[in-house]
């Protein structure tokens, strides 16, 4: 959770207490029992079990679904990748500072620690506290030079023959776009890979795709220079099914406003999306209904205050979308931005 | 600007390597004494407006006639089995050509963007400080690898002078750019040489007349 940046309110608490080694299970606890209660007040609520069984029992149990997290196949190696790959390159500092390729870059990156340090025995208690508080919570080094994304990327190295062994086995569209964005996490190109996946995309089943799915496959298709054999029909399967109405809406809630899959995604969900289709070299006019609609949910949420509405990540996909429809090659997309902004 | 309001933005600032190679590359191209040196102290000093580009690039220079804008990325930003710039990135660099387009100077020509990994430079262990240039490293060479090498239909000016070569290199750079007729184009280089002739009194009418044929020979070459 600190890596993940969820607890930001009480980290100058935490912080402090983290320096002095007490932090330990006992505080994160306390941090997630006041998010949840403040955030997700009904996920405490005693009847939530007898609720959630009640939700489920008469819910069609697919295989699939079933299989999905219960062992490792290709969808879950994919996911579990592009998550590792965001904990990598998070700029939170990580929890036992172990992170500089050595203590040469750990004490010119942070000089303020190692004078705290070294004058550990001259200062009062309540001096250290306050300084403690005033100590960076986030990395000061590029990021690609800590051990965390040397690790990941040394670790990594050999993701292209597995999905390649896992393509061998049934997969559907999902695992597939999946997997696309698993190579652009782990950084690689591999065009032959790619080729295959795009064909077995093509030539297999016709599915209906999740909304997780959906945006990997997006961020998939523009986060990698090269255009797989078939990226065309993936993108139009990608477009169709983002303005499809969503599966578990499709025996209810007919009156319902928000009809389409591109209307129930999440807001980090939306940001991802809306920077993966605006993205020069993969956007195209045929992305303008799906961009404006995007465009059209942000514009209702209406931002007060930036820096504690929208995480860093949100911003600089917001940012980039807006720049790459300020200048795309897609006149209608220039267009779009003339008209939204 | 409100990303500075973030701690993510603010706090990671050192780069142990990639200043380094921006430097060691401006001042072997400065020190080269290249008919570069004419484009980068042109950019450094009027610099890319931030109203008009959203991104910049780390090295603005000539090559092959063209102006090139160098982006130097670091490991995240580059597929490691390819050495190629990741779709992102590529997207960032698209948009500062696009954007370096809809600009519309006149007399700016047209920006190619190409990025140039880090490690391609050097090599870097810095858990071990390991910091080694590459030897089979040419920065000529990379460019020539993007598609900015002499292109086969360009003429060799080394025998014009220095005002008719950058006017003649300029001026095609912008003929291929641009849909206009070989007459209008001749037209256009014809009242530049002369805002040229009224500026600068330098040149004698016979000298101007002379480079003209001079250019129009050129010219015809190119479009041969």
């Amino acid at each position: 959770m600190l890596k993940a940046g969820y607890i930001l309110p009480d980290e100058q608490i935490i912080s402090s207490d983290m320096q002095i080694g007490t932090l330990g299970m006992d505080a994160a606890v306390e941090v997630f029992y006041d998010l949840v209660l403040n955030f997700y007040p009904n996920a405490l609520s005693p009847q939530y079990d007898s609720y959630y069984s009640a939700a489920v029992e008469n819910l069609p149990k697919s295989p699939s679904v079933e299989d999905r997290f219960t062992k490792m196949n290709l969808h879950t190696l994919s996911s579990t990748l592009i998550g590792l790959e965001h904990q990598a390159m998070s700029h939170r500092r990580d929890i036992v500072d172990n992170e500089y390729p050595s203590e040469f870059f750990e004490k010119v990156a942070m000089p303020e620690e190692d004078f705290l340090r070294r004058m550990d025995g001259a200062m009062a208690r309540d001096q250290k506290e306050e300084m403690r508080k005033t100590l960076s919570t986030h990395v000061r080094m590029e990021r690609t030079y800590l051990k965390a994304w040397r690790t990941f990327m040394d670790r990594t190295r050999n993701v292209p023959s597995l999905i390649d062994k896992m393509l061998k086995k049934e997969c559907t569209r999902n695992d597939l776009f999946t997997s696309l964005r698993a190579l652009n996490a782990c950084r690689f190109e591999a065009k032959e890979l790619r080729d295959k996946i795009s064909r077995k995309f093509v030539n297999g089943a016709v599915q209906t795709c999740d909304e997780q799915s959906l945006v990997d496959g997006a961020v998939g298709l523009a986060g990698c220079s090269y255009k797989p054999r078939h990226a065309a029909e993936m993108t139009e399967h990608l477009l169709k099914s983002l303005q499809k109405r969503p599966q578990h809406m499709r025996t209810s809630y007919r009156g319902d406003r928000r009809a389409k899959v591109i209307d129930n995604l999440t807001f980090a969900q939306s940001t991802e999306l809306l920077k993966a289709l605006s993205t020069p070299g993969f956007a195209s006019g045929e992305m303008e209904v799906c961009i404006r609609d995007l465009l059209s949910q942000l514009a209702h949420i209406n931002f007060d205050m930036i820096g504690n509405e929208l995480t860093f990540q949100e911003f600089e996909n917001l940012y980039d979308a807006y720049t790459n429809l300020k200048f795309s090659d897609v006149a209608e997309l220039r267009k779009l931005w003339a008209d939204m902004f | 600007m409100s990303r500075q309001l973030y701690a993510e933005y603010t706090t990671e600032k050192y780069d142990p390597i990639k200043p380094r190679v921006l430097t060691a590359l401006s001042e072997s191209l400065v020190k080269a004494d290249l008919r570069d040196l004419h484009f980068i102290q042109m950019n450094q000093v009027h610099g890319m407006e931030k109203k008009m580009f959203p991104y910049a690039p780390d090295i603005l220079m000539s090559h092959g006639g063209q102006k090139v804008g160098v982006f130097v990325f670091n490991d995240d930003a580059v597929m490691r089995d390819s050495s190629q710039v990741c779709g992102f990135a590529a997207g960032k660099m698209r948009l500062v050509e696009q954007a370096h387009a809809l600009a519309g100077k006149k007399g700016t020509s047209v920006l190619k963007s190409v990025g140039l990994p880090v490690q391609r430079v050097v090599n870097v262990d810095l858990a071990e400080f390991k910091l080694q240039l590459r030897s089979d490293f040419s920065l000529g060479d990379f460019l020539d690898t993007c598609g900015l090498g002499v292109s086969s239909d360009s003429v060799d000016t080394s025998l014009l002078s220095g005002f008719s070569r950058r006017l003649t290199e300029r001026a095609a750079a912008n003929y291929r750019s641009t849909s206009a007729s070989f007459e209008e184009f001749l037209l256009q280089l014809l009242t530049l040489m002369q805002r040229r002739e009224k500026l600068d009194t330098v040149f004698e009418p016979e000298q101007v007349m002379a480079a003209i044929d001079e250019l129009k020979l050129q010219m015809l070459k190119l479009v041969a």
